[in-house]
């Protein structure tokens, strides 16, 4: 079972991933701000990671970037997924590695866990094709 | 003899007028000159000439500010310190060649930003020199951000909500059949509680803009100003309760009437209160009223055991632009805007509003109102 962190502190947000990430069963983790985050993808080393941009505490730019520079994250796949659209964001986020950019308003969680699936090689069905 | 005197005489009166006639002229133009340059040299704005020899000529005080110079800086070294930031003579040419104005809109001196403009001085159809002015954009160039900043914090939290209730009703149709009822239930509250959040963004949005352009207006009437405090103090009884913190109020006797716009004031006194609740975790909350005599006005306290502002949140609490950027409540929802629509209340009932606090242990938001 992929394990996936997510990085959100609007608790309906998050409540509206885990429910349709579960249902394809995904084992879901989460933390809600952003102090947390480096230490949380430490101790569970996720398969993937979804993180917002404005966070209490530390922003989730700086989160990739901490993840990226550390030995032991920086290999996880990070999603930046945020409200936060502007183009700087997006550039500055890519350049520090993370796998995608995907904006909130504009992806239901269906699409979301298409993506997540697709990202990680499995069928609508939940037949894995590629274990990447 | 006589005759020669008195030529002499008329001559020396004819010189004497004559003289003091130039005396006075020259007087006159070095009074001028003398105005003129006191004139220039009061201009917030930088002011210098050049001449077609593009010989920089009558500096004023403000381009050395402006430039980080010395007063006692001349011409060539002004044109020097300029070559820093933009190509002097070229564009001193160009203005000299097209014969109109030449506005430079933005460059970066230092930490200023300045607007430049390059105008021919023309006599009779000839070009003498260009006078150049040097406007400090630094400020509006920072409000401007502030706006953009504003407005994409705006549009972020509008599409929080708006996100919640896309996303999740688009799973309870795809995914009801496979839901608990308690998962339902627990995701259309969801739904709710953000479609109330949006609600308070756009109102207070509308009422922002309602207070720049000039259209609110305090519907007052005569009532009790203490049981609408009351009121209140009742409404937020359970929030209070539910974090195990007290809320009291401590109010005159006698009931006190005074005009006041009802539903605006309820608003001004629902966003204290709930501020206070929101911020305190220990302890509790204090409403009070204090009739304040010699001055003719009421002072109303709202007194909370919390977290405490900082000297530096102070700054911005009552700051459309930076409530947003810098809010009291890293964790609030909504726009932080709602002190920003209290003081426009208070003000516009001939009030104040101010907050006390030590940044430590808790704070006090006082507004007083005309008896």
């Amino acid at each position: 079972m992929k394990k996936i962190l997510i990085v959100e502190d609007d608790t309906s947000l998050y409540k509206m991933y885990v429910t349709e990430l579960e249902l394809r069963k995904y084992n879901v983790v989460w933390v809600n701000s952003g102090d947390k985050a480096c230490e949380s993808a430490k101790k569970e080393s996720p398969d993937l990671i979804l993180l917002d941009i404005m966070l209490p505490q530390v922003d989730g730019l700086s989160i990739l970037k901490g993840l990226k520079d550390s030995e032991n994250t920086k290999n996880i796949p990070v999603f930046m997924l945020t409200n936060f659209g502007e183009e700087e964001n997006v550039k500055r986020a890519l350049e520090t590695g993370a796998e995608d950019f995907i904006l909130k308003y504009k992806i239901v969680p269906s699409e979301l866990g298409d993506r997540i699936d697709e990202f990680f090689g499995i069928k609508k069905e939940g037949i894995v094709i590629n274990q990447g | 003899m006589l005759e020669f005197l008195l030529i002499l005489n008329v001559l020396l009166l004819c010189i004497i007028s004559v003289a003091s006639l130039l005396y006075v002229y020259f007087s006159n133009l070095k009074g001028k000159q003398i105005r003129l340059s006191v004139m220039l040299e009061s201009l917030p704005d930088g002011f210098f000439y050049v001449d077609k020899n593009r010989k920089v000529l009558v500096v004023n005080r403000a381009v050395k500010e402006m430039l980080g110079l010395s007063d006692k800086t001349n011409g060539i070294e002004l044109s020097k310190a300029l070559k820093k930031y933009i190509n002097l003579d070229k564009k001193i040419e160009e203005a000299i060649n097209t014969r109109s104005d030449l506005i430079v809109p933005e460059i970066r001196a230092g930490n200023k930003y300045l607007k430049i403009i390059f105008s021919p001085v023309r006599d009779n159809g000839n070009v003498l020199g260009v006078v150049v002015l040097l406007q400090d954009i630094s400020e509006q160039k920072a409000l401007n951000k502030m706006r953009q900043d504003f407005t994409s914090m705006m549009v972020h939290d509008l599409r929080a909500p708006l996100s919640v209730m896309m996303g999740t009703s688009d799973l309870l149709v795809k995914r009801f059949s496979k839901m608990s009822k308690t998962k339902v239930t627990e995701l259309l509250y969801d739904i709710k509680s953000s479609s109330q959040n949006m609600l308070e963004i756009v109102n207070d949005l509308l009422d922002v803009a309602k207070i720049e352009t000039g259209k609110f207006m305090a519907k007052k009437e005569l009532g009790d100003i203490g049981s609408l405090i009351k009121n209140q103090v009742e409404f937020f009884r359970p929030l209070a309760e539910r974090k195990a913190l007290y809320i009291r109020t401590s109010l005159p006797e006698n009931s006190i009437k005074i005009n006041f716009d009802r539903e605006a004031m309820s608003r001004v006194l629902a966003n204290l209160i709930s501020n206070a609740i929101k911020l305190t975790e220990l302890g509790g909350i204090t409403v009070s009223i204090k009739p304040v005599e010699k001055r003719n006005e009421l002072k109303i306290s709202i007194s909370d055991t919390g977290y405490g502002i900082t000297v530096e949140q102070k700054k911005h609490l009552f700051n459309k632009f930076e409530q947003m950027r810098n809010p009291v409540d890293p964790n609030q929802k909504g726009t932080g805007l709602g002190l920003v629509i209290a003081k426009e209340i208070i003000e516009a009932h001939g009030g104040k509003i101010w907050v006390e606090s030590d940044g430590k242990t808790g704070s006090t938001f006082h507004f007083t109102l005309p008896l």
